[in-house]
């Protein structure tokens, strides 16, 4: 049965949910490419991920997106969030800016360590939602159908960007019947007193085996005659074929793609003046704000 | 001289080892525009029957003929546009991720333009039902309702012959009626295609023009329902039983209530008229 | 061995917004040694309810009494559960597709082992297992996924039949199968059930339960909504447009209605009912 988890497909109508798949996967990546630029200056890095995340919670609201749910599958970031402590703590850096936290032994920890870890997490629970954001707005279809499109120019390499894109769209299509065949045959072999979650490493990987065989040898079973139904409805994977879906740019793109493209060219501007010397500090120039 | 019989299957033979035959010399003729039932038991090779009309496989000797041009390795391609297939389970048919992009694949392959593709999509989904169900993803789905779907994928390549190969086998008793008075409505409003259902089910092959009777891959009977279907002895050679009705007047016959009723209604009649 | 299911409700995906409640305060009684069947429509919850016989589920609330083990939610961690699937097996739907080892034998051995048998005993009741369900020797080594789709069927039934469950529940047994496969798969699950075995049969087909049932369940959105005698059965459903009725019940119905005396609770086959139409001739003749 299908749940509703985020960064899972729903049907809304929203702006998002209309944008044209190609110039969303686009968008996404330079906002991504974006994001990842790497600010010295504190108050840079700080002001413009409070914009990075304040932009995001509006590309929420305006696709609907279900924001508490997001929260609840980044539970598992914690353990990331202490290796890169770890990191940032014990691994000598030259570009300290902040005074010491507090000493251990003879190591000094700087406020640096935390602001580190906190700006790179964040930028990555930013790219995770955003990475939701797509999925959940986009239809799987439209999504291989735009890889297939960017794939294009490597037709003539006779590179066979149409059979992945279909392979693609195929098990994207199957993974809900794949994961039913998989409990059924879970419950099957736990009434043959397989027991999935107990016992020693041996006892796992039989259990293993048993679920893992029988549910290959469906599978091959249904390509096999998914192959046949798809040949008798005259499917010729080196022929060429029309699109009843079609990706189409409309001015909502055009409108997306000045909005993300403006930000971005802006992003490049400061990133370059904050290259450019740590003394050219912009923020601190515009707002007069010292820094951290 | 006239083309009678849309399908022509001489002396056909097919076997995947070479050495245990699947289907042995089987000659079968059928009429354009007939409702045809290839009844047979688990492994009789009716399936793969099927199976080498469409082209699916190979066969070993023997000829098939589509409408009397005999179908070779260079025009199988043209042929195969003419025939369309049903399968069995319907969760390994559906292509597509929804409704309407599983009914547009053949559409997709025949290269119709985009812009002819939705009023064909919604004609032919109206047809089967599944006109509200256009966006649905198959999971949401009952496997009558993914058959419907198939059912629409195939005709909408308008077919001459369709073949429905134990296409109501794995679904539920209400899947199964709705598929089957759908079938029938399709064979009402297309005069002119020949269809041929695959099946184990004694009362579906009642109500067809003719029955073949497959077993061990060879053709051991074939005529009317009426028939074939009434003769006891052979079918139980052919691990098959009669149908309910029939069963049922051979057994009032043996206590002196003779009827040939072919439907209920008409058996209730005959049995009061006893009295 | 039988099952007492006292107020049962279970619900999937409880978390989600989507959660469906598959069985809603369900109660019914299977004694030792009935043959019993559940129906109902596609969706109306016959296979979450056996599920929770042999504990692969294991309800929100109520309990399940199986013998003197109560699955209930408090149990669900018990080390018992196990010995449970053992006295109660499960037969899925196209239990085909659970086959897995390189030969017959072993396949049917496997559960057995599982459970604590040595390899000469689990090999032993797997023979005698195979033997009950009509393989005979020369299939013991042969690989299963070189079988036919009815004989892979008889080798995943053997798989539970070696276990010795009291219990034996098929879900939809003769799915798939033409008249006379599915008809020496009845005669097995008959001669089970005359050898003391519960027997449990989950089914859409009628006919099926007119002949071989004693006692119908019949359940709806989650709920028992009639509980009696098939003949009982199919009266109910006339009245209330479900289910399909038997093709010799249907007839009966239509005698009775023209006038005929005809008892329908003594309507479980063909012969029965020429019977009672030679009886009503003798009395009106």
């Amino acid at each position: 049965m299908a749940s509703t988890t985020f960064g899972r497909y729903s049907f809304r109508d929203t702006f998002i949910h209309r944008l044209d798949a190609r110039n969303k996967i686009f968008l996404m990546i330079l906002i991504m490419v974006g994001i990842f630029f790497q600010f010295h200056l504190w108050s840079t890095a700080l002001l413009l991920s409070g914009i990075y995340f304040a932009a995001l919670i509006v590309i929420m609201v305006i696709s609907k997106v279900n924001f508490f749910s997001l929260f609840k599958s980044l539970g598992a970031m914690w353990f990331f969030i202490i290796i890169l402590m770890v990191i940032y703590i014990f691994i000598p850096n030259d570009n300290y800016y902040l005074p010491v936290a507090f000493r251990i032994g003879s190591l000094e920890v700087r406020w640096d360590a935390f602001c580190q870890t906190g700006y790179i997490i964040l930028r990555l629970i930013i790219m995770i939602s955003l990475t939701m954001v797509l999925t959940s707005t986009t239809k799987p279809m439209d999504m291989t159908n735009a890889f297939e499109w960017y794939m294009l120019p490597l037709k003539p390499l006779h590179f066979p960007s149409h059979e992945i894109a279909m392979t693609l769209s195929i098990a994207l299509r199957f993974i809900p019947t794949l994961l039913d065949e998989t409990e059924r045959i879970m419950k099957a072999q736990a009434s043959r007193g397989v027991d999935f979650n107990h016992g020693g490493l041996f006892k796992r990987m039989g259990a293993v085996i048993a679920l893992i065989i029988p549910l290959f040898v469906s599978a091959l079973e249904r390509s096999e005659e998914l192959a046949n139904a798809m040949i008798v409805r005259g499917y010729d994977p080196s022929a060429k074929r029309t699109k009843y879906r079609l990706l189409r740019f409309s001015w909502r793109d055009i409108i997306a793609f000045l909005l993300v493209g403006s930000a971005f060219a802006l992003i490049i501007v400061l990133f370059v003046y904050d290259n450019n010397g740590s003394d050219l500090d912009l923020i601190y120039r515009l707002f007069q704000v010292k820094g951290f | 001289m006239p083309c009678m019989s849309k399908l022509e299957i001489k002396n056909l033979c097919f076997s995947y080892d070479k050495v245990t035959p699947i289907i042995d010399d089987v000659s079968i003729s059928i009429e354009a525009g007939s409702f045809v039932a290839f009844l047979g038991h688990n492994g009789s090779g009716k399936s793969t029957l099927a199976k080498l009309i469409v082209g699916l496989l190979d066969k070993n000797k023997g000829q098939i003929f589509f409408d009397d041009e005999e179908i070779t390795k260079k025009n199988i391609k043209k042929l195969q546009t003419k025939t369309a297939l049903v399968f069995q389970n319907p969760d390994n048919q559906f292509i597509g991720a929804t409704v309407e992009d599983d009914i547009a694949f053949g559409l997709e392959n025949r290269q119709m333009p985009h812009e002819q593709m939705q009023d064909e999509i919604n004609k032919f989904a109206e047809s089967v039902n599944m006109l509200d169900y256009l966006k649905k993803e198959p999971i949401n789905l009952s496997g009558g309702q993914k058959q419907r779907v198939a059912l629409a994928g195939a005709l909408i390549l308008k077919p001459e012959i369709l073949i429905l190969d134990e296409a109501t086998s794995m679904l539920d008793p209400q899947g199964k009626n709705t598929v089957r008075e759908l079938i029938d409505k399709i064979h009402q409003e297309n005069p002119n295609l020949t269809i041929i259902t695959i099946t184990h089910d004694i009362d579906e092959a009642l109500l067809c023009d003719k029955v073949f009777i497959l077993s061990k891959g060879k053709l051991v009977k074939s005529g009317t329902p009426q028939e074939v279907l009434r003769d006891e002895k052979a079918l139980l050679e052919v691990k098959l039983d009669m149908p309910f009705i029939y069963r049922l007047e051979k057994k009032l016959s043996e206590t002196g209530i003779d009827s040939q009723a072919e439907n209920l209604e008409q058996l209730v009649e005959d049995i009061w008229a006893s009295k | 061995m039988g099952i007492k299911v006292e107020n049962i409700f279970y619900t999937y995906q409880k978390k989600a917004s989507n959660s469906t409640l598959a069985l809603d305060n369900v109660s019914l009684t299977i004694n030792d040694n009935d043959f019993v069947a559940i129906v109902g429509e596609t969706g109306s919850g016959k296979s979450t309810l056996v599920q929770t016989f042999n504990a692969l589920l294991v309800p929100d609330k109520g309990q399940v009494k199986v013998g003197d083990f109560a699955v209930n939610y408090k149990n669900r961690k018990s080390k018992k559960i196990r010995g449970l699937r053992k006295q109660v097996g499960l037969v899925f739907q196209f239990p085909e597709y659970q086959l897995f080892e390189e030969t017959v034998e072993k396949d049917v051995a496997f559960g057995v082992k599982n459970f604590g048998a040595n390899n000469e005993e689990a090999l032993a009741s797997a023979h005698r297992a195979l033997r009950r369900v009509g393989l005979d020797e020369s299939y013991y080594t042969r690989p299963p996924f070189e079988l036919s789709g009815g004989e892979r069927r008889k080798v995943a039934i053997a798989g539970i039949l070696a276990l010795n469950p009291d219990i034996i529940i098929f879900d939809e047994p003769t799915v798939g199968f033409d008249y006379s496969s599915a008809k020496e798969l009845m005669n097995l699950i008959v001669s089970l059930h005359q050898s003391g075995r519960t027997i449990i049969v989950v089914t859409h087909d009628m006919d099926l339960v007119n002949t071989y049932a004693k006692k119908v369940f019949m359940l709806d959105h989650g709920k028992v909504v009639f509980e009696g005698e098939p003949s009982e059965l199919f009266l109910y459903a006339r009245e209330n447009n479900c289910l399909d009725i038997p093709k010799v019940i249907k007839l009966a119905l239509a005698l009775k209605e023209k006038g005929m005396d005809i008892d329908i609770n003594q309507i479980r086959s063909i012969d029965d009912l020429v019977k009672a139409i030679n009886n009503w001739r003798q009395h009106n003749g």
